[in-house]
């Protein structure tokens, strides 16, 4: 047995990696982002009863289980052509509103925090959710943490495992909530809005009353005209799990609302030689290259977008959030992707809200939970929003149901020309004449980790996390300069 | 001693899920273990150790230098903390260990982990390779001796 250290410059297979090209000038002319490659999830689906697809596509992401449960179950729903009961459809956005607030507080506290609360030039060793709570106060790590388990405890009460979903079945859920059990959810969504409550006031002390935090998400380094897209309930209100996809221009304007099962009439996907992600972009506006601006048809997806398709959040103090930020930064739409942490939080109590208000609802304990298929199926497209954006699997099947063709549009896929644009015009502006600025990697990694894109992430294998190296090359294609983060 | 094994990996992902597919089997031969496979990322660790004296972590590497199924040894203090994350996907078990810890946590006092060697875990697919299959009876009867599992068992029996 090998005995071996691993550490931040040891060198891994499968990294994400940022290449960064410089004109005779010395100024960046291009930049790409190359992250490895999962093969062949189609094939594998293939073959197999549709009904499996709940189960197996919550292993295709650690981090996003529930959004790929919940995505399949619909896309059953409509390979069946059953409505799930009302019951059923409430059960349902209860536990996705659970995991959409445990996941978005997750990733304020551990990704985006740290360069807020602690600071983007802080030094990488204190840039951290350790940083984070040294100075928000070891009471709001205990939070954090408390805040977690319980939201997990809900989706364990309904999902039957708190990480891999198994309750969603077409037409349905396998199980009833009771009345005890009801009880339990009420505590954590009144423990949940409290949470929030907290993390906005939290944000507003460190974010917003320091200037240079408040020019940073502000500032033109990180912004960008696109369109959005979201899903929108019968009232344009911002909704997780269900309604219609609204389309937004780069003024605010709506531009295309659709049922999911059209969006091959809205979204296509671009190839580039060099990477073997597919850009999604809108169809009726066309591809223009990696260029923001109403000609362009790239758009976002995740939090910011979503608020900025809707006309608000659907509970109060969400929709009050809602308004000081828009209030904040200068009205709707706001174009930057900085402000995807601050849209986070917002969602983040409105999932929290909704978890109550749906747990206090008297149908949610109701036992009518399940409509049977009784229709041969065909094919079946199904959407909801996960944390990252909208999340779309569309199967085919013979009349026994068996998957004859599987695809899925995930959160990354729509947001991936956005977060190369952004990757780049964040290179574009910290390096010139040939000068690599210390801590280019976070400001870089900045960019991106707003989107929080889905790099890989299925995979397990240590050290738990992918690295990421930053090369340079000068106008002859030659490397000059290689950062890898620790060194 | 309260003793925890702890599986991580994908078991759709080719190799990637060699750490599952052993914590299995240590389980089938020694059923009165504690026992848990996972494919969560690093945080959840916290929720699945604490309390625990002792932790076993079964889990895949790729270091490209070594061949498909060679079996290494870690201890958290191998595992530097990187206390820093381009995403979600990226926290892991050291930082998990120092957050939880700071947090008050009872953290395990004894921690292995146990990192084998892999080739493919970029396809989708429910078999280990055959050079990280064809290892798995051999790891895992190394791990048990290593770990003194079977002692365990016998005291926690007595």
């Amino acid at each position: 047995m090998r005995k071996i250290t691993i550490d931040p410059i040891t060198r891994l297979e499968g990294h994400g990696k940022i290449e960064i090209f410089l004109n005779d000038d010395g100024d960046v002319d291009k930049a790409y982002l190359q992250i490895p490659e999962l093969r062949g999830f189609e094939k594998f689906a293939e073959g197999r009863p549709a009904e499996e697809m709940p189960r197996i596509t919550t292993m295709i992401c650690g981090v996003c289980p529930t959004a790929h449960h919940m995505a399949s179950a619909k896309t059953l729903d409509d390979l069946w052509k059953v409505e799930p009961t009302s019951a059923a459809k409430k059960i349902r956005e209860l536990m996705y509103c659970a995991f959409q607030a445990e996941d978005h507080i997750l990733h304020f506290f551990f990704l985006g925090g740290p360069d807020f609360v602690v600071g983007p030039q802080a030094p990488a060793g204190e840039r951290n959710v350790l940083g984070v709570i040294a100075k928000a106060g070891m009471e709001a790590g205990g939070k954090v943490i408390e805040v977690r388990k319980r939201l997990r405890g809900v989706l364990r009460i309904i999902g039957g495992k708190p990480v891999m979903p198994t309750c969603a079945l077409p037409g349905g859920v396998s199980k009833a909530i009771s009345e005890e059990e009801r009880t339990e959810i009420i505590d954590t969504g009144e423990y949940a809005v409290e949470f929030c409550k907290f993390a906005l006031a939290l944000f507003d002390d460190v974010v917003l009353k320091n200037k240079d935090y408040v020019d940073l998400v502000a500032g033109d380094i990180y912004k960008h005209r696109t369109y959005y897209m979201g899903l929108v309930d019968e009232n344009n209100k911002v909704n997780f799990y269900d309604g219609m996809l609204r389309v937004v221009d780069p003024n605010g304007k709506e531009f295309a609302k659709f049922k999911a099962q059209e969006y091959l009439d809205h979204i296509r996907e671009h190839v580039e030689p060099w990477s073997y992600v597919k850009f999604c972009y809108l169809k009726n506006v066309g591809w223009k290259g990696f260029v923001d601006g109403e000609d362009s048809g790239v758009f976002r997806v995740a939090p910011l977008a979503r608020l900025n398709v809707s006309d608000g959040m659907a509970t109060p103090l969400a929709q009050e959030a809602y308004e000081r930020m828009y209030e904040v930064l200068g009205g709707k739409p706001v174009h930057n992707t900085l402000a995807f942490h601050w849209a986070r939080l917002v969602e983040a109590l409105y999932a929290s809200e909704r978890v109550l208000e749906l747990a206090r609802d008297p149908e949610i304990t109701s036992s009518d939970i399940v409509n049977l298929p009784t229709e041969t199926p065909k094919e079946g497209i199904g959407v909801v929003e996960a944390p990252r954006g909208t999340l779309l699997h569309h199967y085919q099947t013979d009349d026994r149901g068996i998957l004859t063709k599987v695809n899925l549009i995930v959160a990354t896929q729509n947001n991936a020309a956005p977060i190369f644009m952004s990757i780049e015009k964040a290179a574009k502006s910290l390096i010139h004449k040939g000068e690599v600025p210390d801590g280019i990697l976070n400001m870089i990694e900045m960019a991106f980790r707003a989107y929080d894109p889905c790099h890989a992430c299925a995979t397990h294998s240590l050290p738990g996390r992918m690295p990421l190296e930053i090369y340079v090359y000068d106008s002859k294609g030659d490397l000059v300069q290689k950062l890898r983060r620790g060194e | 001693m309260k003793t925890l094994i702890l599986g991580f990996g994908n078991p759709i992902l080719t190799d990637d899920g060699v750490g599952i597919r052993i914590a299995q089997k240590i389980k089938e031969e020694n059923p009165d273990l504690e026992v848990i496979e996972t494919s969560e990322a690093g945080i959840a660790l916290i929720d699945y150790v604490a309390g625990h004296d002792k932790l076993v972590i079964i889990d895949s590497i790729k270091t490209g230098q070594g061949k498909p199924g060679e079996l290494y040894k870690l201890g958290l203090e191998d595992l530097k903390p990187f206390v820093y994350f381009p995403s979600s996907h990226g926290i892991d078990i050291a930082t998990a260990f120092k957050l939880g810890e700071s947090l008050g946590y009872k953290m395990p006092k004894y921690t292995s982990i146990y990192a084998v060697e892999i080739m493919d875990n970029t396809t989708f697919k429910e078999k280990c390779t055959e050079e990280v299959e064809g290892r798995i009876p051999f790891i895992v009867k190394q791990i048990v001796e290593e770990e003194n599992l079977r002692k365990i068992l016998s005291l926690k029996a007595a």
